[in-house]
């Protein structure tokens, strides 16, 4: 149960750093907040914690599954997540705007 | 070639693709089903769908067939004991016909009937490595050709991918059918590009002792494999004596082994020189808790049963290469990483098909205006590589349902079955004009997949329901599952091809002008 729930982890945050990622760029970013193009979004902030998703789930799979299992699984889990993220920018770019919106609350503030 | 290197990049990738993709598409679509082959061996080979005994068995209650090897003086006589996956016992020894092989119910020592298939194991698994052909060791040295190739379109890919950061997460499918093909193309390559090029490098150094044998050859000498295998293995050995001998308890040889790593359970066993009085026994513990690789083994003899050899670690070269062989032939027990395996696999398939198609589309009006044959001729051998293939897969499946248990040569049938369909595929590929072919052999995709299913059902008493109740039928249950979303994905992609093929595709662009359009 325990490893299921890792795992589920490992997948949202991979998930979640990339879609960040992807958010950030110029290209996604009018689809994802639904907004015209700003060129002082806080692209700094929503591209470090993109970063530290990933290196948080890294460390975890590494941890949790040991060097050789933890850095296959973090690998392939992160290129089947790069791809769910390109089909969520495809059809359901929206989506995102639930991750991206707090930070421009932040970016604000 | 062309003037710019980028520009000589996109030529090698464009032809390198063109001429290797068929080949690619066999291996990486094989590779794929491998990673599930002994839950295909289950599906196909219903007799061995027993459930796995709670407990250690015992080995001496195998002996049944020993003698038999004795009697064939067969080189070795083995025991693959049961796993999570492969629930019965396996014995098998060289005798005079060649492999005979036994199965066993864990449970009662029963032996269960012939399977009469390959299966995954004995046909799908050995295809992604050597296509099935064995002369000369030609399919080998096919694959390992196509491997270096499709490394060289790995790079040759990133190279002419102009706009590879800002495109890293587009996807276009609204856009015109060559834009989208070749968005979907990029993000199946540049995405999934550590797997691609890790599980190609990984398969090329399997093989280093055919395709690089310079580096051992150099030390050993030609003549010499079985003391380079020895030496790195670390692995016990000694020489036949031609003289008469017994064997001692197997049982009390495995009590030895526990106490030795008590941690570990029992994988396999081997009497090297049954019946022979210099007659040994290696006992193989089980390395499905790590990537590397490397099982521990213990080495008694014979006749007395007196251990005479342990062997336990690698020597650190061996101990990177068995992780990199772990990796590549994924056989330890990790059922996430297998389906991620397995979903990356069909990525790569994505990206071959993805890669024949986009040069089909941005050929396709051109070649029509000029009268030229090159896309008729590239589409009939992609649709044969592609959807062929996997038709010619599904009818294997069929084939093995639908054929009666004990009729003769079963096995050779079902191959047989395969590659008549896959001929048919080809021919099919060539009577059929521009896209028809691929939507209906989608169609036929579609109705195998389910047909497998039915057959399954009504040839066993393993339906989906049954299997998804009972927790050791759950490899038949994710086969027929897959089965089942595979048909709705072919049936998915065969209407939308319908629509395209109804719609007018303005398409003047070239293969040349990718660098251009990309």
């Amino acid at each position: 149960m325990l490893d299921a729930a890792l795992l589920a982890g490992l997948f949202a945050a991979n998930y979640c750093g990339l879609g960040l990622l992807a958010s950030s760029q110029a290209k996604h970013w009018p689809h994802v907040t639904g907004t015209s193009l700003n060129p002082r979004r806080p692209t700094w902030l929503v591209r470090a914690l993109g970063c530290g998703l990933l290196a948080g789930s890294v460390v975890v799979a590494v941890l949790r599954q040991g060097p050789g299992f933890g850095s296959i699984l973090w690998c392939t889990s992160l290129s089947i997540s790069a791809i769910s993220v390109a089909f969520t920018l495809t059809w359901r770019p929206h989506w995102l705007r639930v991750m991206v919106a707090p930070l421009l609350a932040v970016a604000r503030a | 070639m062309g003037e710019t290197f980028r520009q000589s990049m996109n030529w090698l990738h464009t032809w390198s693709g063109v001429v290797l993709g068929s080949v690619l598409f066999a291996i990486f679509w094989m590779g794929t089903l491998a990673v599930f082959d002994k839950e295909i061996d289950l599906w196909m080979a219903p007799m061995t769908r027993v459930a796995l005994p709670a407990g250690s068995i015992s080995l001496d209650a195998q002996r049944a067939t020993y003698q038999e090897a004795v009697t064939a003086r067969a080189p070795t006589w083995n025991i693959f004991l049961p796993s999570d996956r492969v629930p019965m016992v396996r014995t098998f020894w060289f005798g005079g016909t060649g492999v005979a092989v036994r199965y066993s119910d864990p449970a009662n020592g029963a032996n269960l009937p012939d399977p009469g298939t390959l299966a995954g194991s004995g046909f799908l698994y050995p295809f992604h490595y050597t296509l099935n052909i064995r002369f000369l060791n030609l399919g080998l040295w096919l694959v390992g050709l196509a491997s270096m190739g499709m490394l060289a379109l790995c790079v040759s890919g990133v190279i002419i991918h102009r706009k590879i950061f800002v495109d890293f997460f587009t996807f276009r499918p609204h856009r015109k059918t060559q834009r989208a093909v070749l968005d979907l193309h990029n993000v199946f390559g540049v995405l999934g590009l550590p797997f691609h090029i890790a599980i190609t490098l990984s398969g090329v150094i399997i093989f280093f002792m055919l395709y690089f044998p310079s580096g051992w050859m150099s030390v050993y000498g030609g003549q010499n494999l079985r003391t380079f295998t020895q030496e790195i293995y670390r692995s016990f050995s000694r020489p036949r004596l031609n003289k008469p001998g017994g064997l001692a308890s197997l049982d009390a040889m495995a009590d030895i082994v526990r106490r030795l790593w008590p941690d570990q359970q029992l994988a396999s066993l081997t009497v090297y020189y049954p019946g022979d009085a210099a007659a040994y026994v290696q006992i193989n513990m089980s390395n499905s808790d790590r990537v590397t690789n490397s099982s521990n083994s213990a080495y008694f003899d014979g006749a007395t049963g007196t251990l005479v050899g342990v062997q336990s670690g690698l020597l650190p070269t061996m101990t990177a290469f068995r992780f990199i062989f772990g990796m590549h032939v994924i056989q330890f027990d990790h059922w996430a990483l297998r389906w991620l395996y397995f979903v990356l696999g069909l990525v790569g398939c994505g990206l071959i098909g993805t890669g024949f198609l986009f040069w089909l589309e941005s050929r396709r009006k051109r070649h029509a205006n000029l009268r030229l044959a090159g896309v008729r001729i590239v589409e009939a051998i992609a649709t044969a590589s592609v959807t062929g293939i996997i038709i010619a897969t599904l009818a294997f499946f069929v084939a093995n349902r639908a054929l009666p248990l004990g009729v003769v040569n079963r096995a050779g049938l079902e191959v047989w079955m395969f590659y008549a369909v896959w001929i048919a595929s080809l021919v099919h590929a060539c009577a059929r004009p521009g896209r028809s072919a691929w939507r209906e052999q989608c169609w036929i995709m579609s109705a195998l997949a389910v047909l497998a299913v039915l057959l399954n059902a009504a040839t066993t008493d393993d339906n989906l329901l049954r299997s998804l109740a009972h927790r050791y039928l759950w490899p038949v249950a994710g086969m027929d599952l897959v089965l089942l979303a595979g048909a709705a994905v072919a049936a998915f992609a065969a209407l939308k091809l319908g629509v395209v093929s109804d719609t007018a595709i303005p398409s003047s662009s070239t293969g040349e002008e990718r660098v251009e359009n990309a």
